[in-house]
């Protein structure tokens, strides 16, 4: 008879485990508001240009412009245009030329249609020596669409002729600063 | 030397050194045990749970009021790479055990299911990945900290004790494995980092250093494809391996013992069901370099997106269609406890027939767990007060250090109705009143047939 009680005390703590143990103070409804918004810091394009690139080699014509374009596909990917919030553009240039360029990025659908364009001077040499430009873009609502909707950049320089002779160097850097945001997990 | 205790899944601190039950068995197969026979009701004769995360709870993340978007950040910064979850669940489908008749051995045998899973926060990536590499350059976020061991199989098992002499009792077990799922993800190498280069092309390089990332699976292609059955492999998978338990039972004098086991020294080889993925290289990136060809020409423009691709696909290639084999070691368990008994002996003050055997009333003692898991080993250490009630009511009471709560309480029931036994066996207590703030919790419980000699 005894054991039956022993046998009713484990049920019995059993039971109170089963009854003292609860889940509180908690709303897991807040699932729904964690936001996860990674910053993410990445090169864009680079290239370094000389004399030869705006000297025409058969007659010394300076070539005033000049462009290359590249393909960005994440622009394309559906996480990127889901989630991206905004974007920081960075173009530095280290300019020994003695002219001013005009910097165009042009960001373009697959129509080749410009959707969106960074456009500055870069500042010339002053007495050789090499002269830096920054410049920084944010892009935010409502012009992000242009940015998620390309998938081409293409970067233009055109060279201002100021009668000096076109002989320098010329160095570019760029980069891009994502701010992405992702909730609904 | 430093010891660090931690909620440790596995850890069977309420079941270990108590002779009355089967189970005891499996924590040490050279334990002393009091009965003669036993006989488990199957499916039911060993049920247990444990659910545990050493460095954050659920009430840490999803507590009422406030942000949780600032205690998910809090809570990636406090975490770090030794911090892991934890699940490990038990069943056992029978067992049996019996004492032949003039002998002094004990054989049992039996089959159980278990389930252990346990995944490191991988500190780095979780950083990447939560926060960017913006607010990080020049700082590495390794791959190491990756490390994932998760496993389901079988364990069919056969074991036999006998004791060596009056104060030596010695046992091993056999296993045989059968891995129903397996994933395994340690040892993994290299880094990302994104450095500033002054003196580079572009202003950083984005460096994927050293990469060596290796996953192995087996038992899951079939089922995620449906060219298997979960129930065929798990009566007998073509993942197989074997495993040896040994252990011993030492009485230094009448109120002192101290017992060792030795668990799980094995391994499974997987042959069959495989998948493997596998990352490796070295690649930097500092952005696409513009060549400005012959302008204006009417040629096609250089494929500058497509050639990155192929660079990366060839210096850093992802592949995912490999099926090689691999071993895995199961995670090596060793218990060791040193007990006194005191109270009323009830073999009785003097009783020649049982061989001077003691079966105090009430045990006090220490007892330490160690298991080899893919980062470190990890160590807990219990105090615990045992206490027979009746011939027919046990309990046993344990406090286990742990590094987080500091106040790991278990209690352990166990009740024989006759033959019928049963047992409840619960830890951290102390949290149950709110299970969300708990980093640990476990429960045991059992119901089986067992033979007192008596």
């Amino acid at each position: 008879m005894k054991s039956y009680l022993h046998l009713k005390l484990i049920l019995g703590v059993l039971s109170l485990i089963i009854c003292v143990s609860c889940v509180k103070d908690v709303d897991f409804d807040q699932a729904e508001e964690i936001i996860i918004a990674p910053k993410v810091d990445l090169d864009l394009v680079f290239f370094n240009l000389g004399t030869d690139n705006f000297v025409a080699s058969d007659a010394g014509i300076p070539v005033t412009v000049i462009r290359d374009t590249t393909r960005l596909e994440f622009l394309d990917d559906t996480f990127v245009r889901e989630n991206l919030l905004e974007i920081d553009f960075v173009f530095r240039y280290d300019n020994s030329f003695p002219q001013v360029f005009e910097h165009r990025a042009l960001f373009l659908d697959e129509e080749d249609e410009v959707l969106y364009a960074v456009t500055f001077d870069v500042d010339p040499s002053l007495d050789g020596m090499v002269t830096t430009t920054l410049y920084t873009q944010t892009v935010a609502e409502p012009d992000l669409d242009a940015i998620r909707n390309s998938i081409k950049m293409l970067i233009e320089l055109t060279l201002e002729p100021n009668g000096d002779p076109v002989v320098g160097a010329l160095r570019h850097q760029s980069k891009a600063l994502y701010s992405l945001e992702f909730g609904d997990l | 030397m430093c010891f660090t205790f931690t909620a440790i899944a596995q850890n069977k601190q309420l079941l270990y050194n108590v002779d009355d039950l089967p189970q005891t068995l499996l924590l040490n197969p050279g334990a002393e045990i009091s009965f003669e026979k036993h006989i488990g009701i199957p499916f039911f004769s060993g049920v247990s749970l444990t659910v545990g995360s050493s460095g954050v709870s659920v009430y840490d993340i999803f507590q009422e009021g406030g942000d949780i978007n600032t205690r998910i950040a809090t809570a990636i910064r406090s975490l770090d790479k030794k911090d892991f979850f934890t699940v490990n669940q038990q069943l056992e489908i029978f067992s049996f055990g019996w004492k032949p008749a003039f002998k002094e051995h004990y054989f049992s045998v039996g089959v159980y299911q278990e389930l252990d899973a346990i995944v490191y926060f991988p500190k780095d990536l979780a950083v990447l990945a939560y926060e960017g590499n913006a607010g990080y350059i020049n700082t590495p976020f390794t791959f190491n900290d990756l490390s994932v061991a998760a496993e389901a199989l079988t364990v069919y098992h056969f074991g036999v004790s006998k004791p060596i002499n009056k104060k030596l009792r010695l046992g091993a077990r056999l296993k045989l494995y059968s891995s129903i799922i397996n994933v395994n993800s340690t040892n993994n190498q290299g880094q990302f980092i994104t450095r500033t280069t002054p003196d580079g092309p572009n202003f950083y390089s984005h460096e994927v250093q050293n990469a060596n990332v290796v996953a192995n699976t087996s038992g899951i292609l079939s089922l995620t494809e449906g060219n298997g059955s979960p129930i065929t492999a798990a009566v007998l998978s073509g993942n197989i391996g074997m495993g040896l338990d040994v252990g011993g039972t030492y009485r230094v004098n009448d109120r002192w013992t101290v017992t060792a086991s030795v668990l799980d020294f094995g391994a499974v080889r997987h042959a069959k069901d495989l998948r493997n993925y596998e990352f490796k290289g070295d690649y930097a990136l500092e952005g696409i370099e513009f060549e400005f060809p012959a302008i204006l020409d009417g040629t096609v423009t250089t494929p500058y997106w497509q050639n990155l691709e192929d660079e990366i696909e060839a210096q850093l290639p992802f592949k995912d269609e490999l099926t090689r084999k691999y071993v895995t070691w199961r995670p090596l368990k060793v218990n060791a406890s040193l007990n006194y008994g005191f109270g009323t002996n009830l073999y009785g003050d003097c009783d020649c027939t049982n061989g001077g055997e003691n079966k105090h009333e009430n045990n006090v003692g220490i007892q330490l767990y160690a298991v080899k898991r893919p980062q470190a080993p990890q160590t807990a250490i219990t105090a615990y007060y045992d206490r027979r009630w009746t011939g027919y009511l046990r309990s046993k009471v344990t406090y286990t250090a742990d590094a987080f709560s500091k106040r790991n309480v278990g209690l352990l029931l166990s009740a024989n109705i006759n033959k019928f036994n049963v047992y409840l066996a619960a830890d951290n207590l102390l949290e149950y009143p709110n299970l969300a703030k708990a980093y640990n919790a476990s429960l045991q419980i059992g119901f089986q047939l067992t033979f007192d000699p008596n």
